[in-house]
């Protein structure tokens, strides 16, 4: 980089001392400059000053995607604090857990919202004249976690114990993985980026601070146009956007339903993606429509961010079936494979770019680190094999960890979540594949006596408590559902069952 | 295609592809689909794909909306605005 920072807010610090009016950010409604989203972001930092919050104090969002959560950024950097991007589009009860297990001491958010009605928030103050306002706590959490050092971000992610965990960044973690971007994707002030991830999930560290170091423009697309693929075709045609990045599932289905061939892509340069397998028959679809474009699949779970990646030939013969590689290790980290049970070897990684911890979970922490040569490593529990040439190759999860359309879920969450509804017995969910690797979440439940349960009954209870990413596609009612010996549920048996039409 | 046909072909698409089988029992054609969360925004997608094809019209990305697309009936009226 240019500079050594330090801090990531010196990343916008930076880029409004050389480039102050070029747009920095475009949501539906605004366009600011640097020097804009540096203005209304020393705003809120002196507003988060004044409340004299004990330092590095976390301050969640709870914003939809726009130039405000940006804004909101910079401010609580800026004031030396860490952030946590809450999920606008998740239900208040998940948000709600989060806010309580990270203990939050402020937080940003629209008036009359929910946390409005959050008895140990209060004093809503207005930011500039929007309808943005920080809620700060009443009593303000003194538990700093010194050991957690200059602690930047917190994203919170599935968890397999029924409820989400909140995954530590330093400063120096980002800031390793941005130097690596920078020298891995070519940008520059002219350069036009997409931002298509929540800003609560890893991608968009890429998304949010690549792009700024460079001066370049940064198009922020909320979640309903996300999931649009023709409104997401008209956007790359009109923004002109010469970087993308999201997950397959997006690309798949802008290349099946969003008619890419109808619209002027031209403007894309680079295609990155990330989060999930991309079959290659659909890749190569894409790759042809968008012949100019340089993809690249990147891997690593929101723990090291990316720490894998493979550049994918601009042509891909017609005779390749299986899918690309995740390729070899990023150049500021170091893998390592572990031995597992049956043959298989686990992926670990270490370096400047690995989280520092769970936030509040020492068990948790014990179970995915290790020290060894000196150094701290995390355990991916994603199994890997290694191609002639030095590239990994993904083989599966260890664990009950899955992906669907790009979203990393544990099925214990959503077995929890099921378990807890008063009229279940015993709940069990299990993930299926179809032939074009699509995954569906088969949810099998067993009532309680003299109870009576319908689909709807599940779904409405379900989209109480989880993210609707995590809804269950098919329920199905079982008299009983199949148990190990020691008394678990007997996935394998599902399995059968549901081959077997139940 | 007669109104009837049109109704039970889209019904028929919707039961088959994306309804549990208790949900089909009390399906209509005023069932909420997209704002009950009975279809993700993925299977709305396939909807329209199925509507697009199996009708010969085409769904501008502002039209690919709840409005248009929530219940059968809905469905039925776009189709036949469309169509003109």
């Amino acid at each position: 980089m240019k500079k050594n920072f330090s801090r990531l807010e010196e990343i916008l610090q930076f880029s409004v001392e050389q480039w102050p009016n070029n747009i920095a950010v475009v949501d539906r409604e605004n366009l600011l400059t640097y020097s804009d989203l540096n203005f209304l972001s020393n705003q809120i930092c002196s507003q988060l000053n004044q409340l004299n919050l004990p330092k590095s104090s976390r301050i969640g969002i709870l914003l939809p995607k726009c130039s405000w959560s940006l804004i909101s950024i910079f401010g609580i950097l800026k004031a030396g604090h860490a952030y946590v991007p809450l999920d606008y589009d998740a239900p208040w009860e998940r948000n709600h857990f989060i806010i309580k297990d990270c203990s939050l001491n402020a937080i940003i958010g629209y008036k009359d919202s929910e946390i409005d009605r959050e008895n140990s928030y209060q004093n809503p103050i207005q930011i500039s004249e929007s309808n943005v306002v920080i809620f700060s706590r009443r009593a303000f959490d003194l538990n700093q976690q010194q050991d957690i050092g200059e602690m930047a971000y917190i994203l919170y992610t599935s968890g397999s114990t029924g409820k989400p965990k909140g995954v530590v960044f330093s400063h120096s973690n980002a800031l390793s993985f941005i130097h690596w971007c920078r020298a891995t994707f070519t940008a520059t002030d002219q350069s036009i980026f997409s931002s298509h991830a929540p800003f609560h999930f890893d991608l968009s560290i890429l998304d949010i601070y690549l792009p700024l170091s460079h001066g370049s423009r940064l198009v922020l697309i909320d979640s309903h146009t996300g999931k649009n693929p023709r409104a997401l075709s008209h956007l790359i045609e009109s923004e002109k956007i010469t970087h993308w990045y999201s997950t397959p599932t997006i690309l798949k289905l802008i290349l099946h339903y969003g008619k890419p061939e109808r619209f002027d892509h031209s403007s894309l340069q680079n295609v990155l993606y990330a989060g999930e397998v991309f079959p290659t028959l659909p890749l190569r679809a894409l790759s042809k429509i968008w012949g100019k474009a340089i993809f690249f699949n990147l891997y690593g779970p929101t723990e090291t961010n990316v720490c894998t990646y493979y550049p994918i030939p601009q042509i891909i013969s017609d005779e390749k079936n299986e899918p690309f590689p995740i390729g070899r290790v990023c150049n500021h980290l170091e893998a390592k494979l572990i031995k597992c049970e049956n043959t298989k070897q686990e992926l670990c990684i270490s370096g400047p770019a690995v989280c520092q911890g769970y936030w509040n979970n020492e068990e948790k922490n014990r179970e995915t680190f290790f020290w060894e040569d000196g150094k701290k490593w995390y355990k991916t529990g994603d199994l890997v094999s290694m191609d002639n040439e030095g590239n990994f190759i993904f083989e599966g999860r260890k664990d009950r960890m899955i992906k669907k359309n790009g979203f990393r879920i544990e099925l214990g969450e959503i077995e929890n979540t099921l378990n807890h509804h008063p009229s279940v017995n015993h709940a069990a969910v299990l993930a299926v594949k179809n032939k074009s690797e699509e995954v569906s979440i088969h949810s099998f439940i067993q009532n309680k006596e003299n109870t009576s349960l319908n689909s709807a009954d599940i779904r409405n209870y379900c989209n109480e408590f989880l993210p609707y990413y995590m809804l269950p596609d098919k329920i199905h009612f079982v008299e009983k559902l199949p148990v190990t010996s020691t008394d678990k549920t007997d996935y394998q048996a599902l399995k059968k069952m549901l081959a077997n039409g139940l | 295609m007669e109104e009837k046909e049109i109704r039970k072909t889209i019904s028929n698409y919707i039961k088959e592809e994306f309804l549990n089988e208790d949900d089909a029992i009390t399906f209509g054609a005023d069932t909420p689909l997209v704002s009950s969360r009975i279809m993700d925004s993925i299977s709305t997608l396939q909807l329209v794909d199925f509507v697009e094809k199996t009708f010969g019209i085409e769904f501008s990305h502002h039209e690919v909306d709840q409005d248009n697309l929530d219940t059968v009936n809905k469905i039925y009226a776009f189709i036949e605005r469309k169509k003109g």
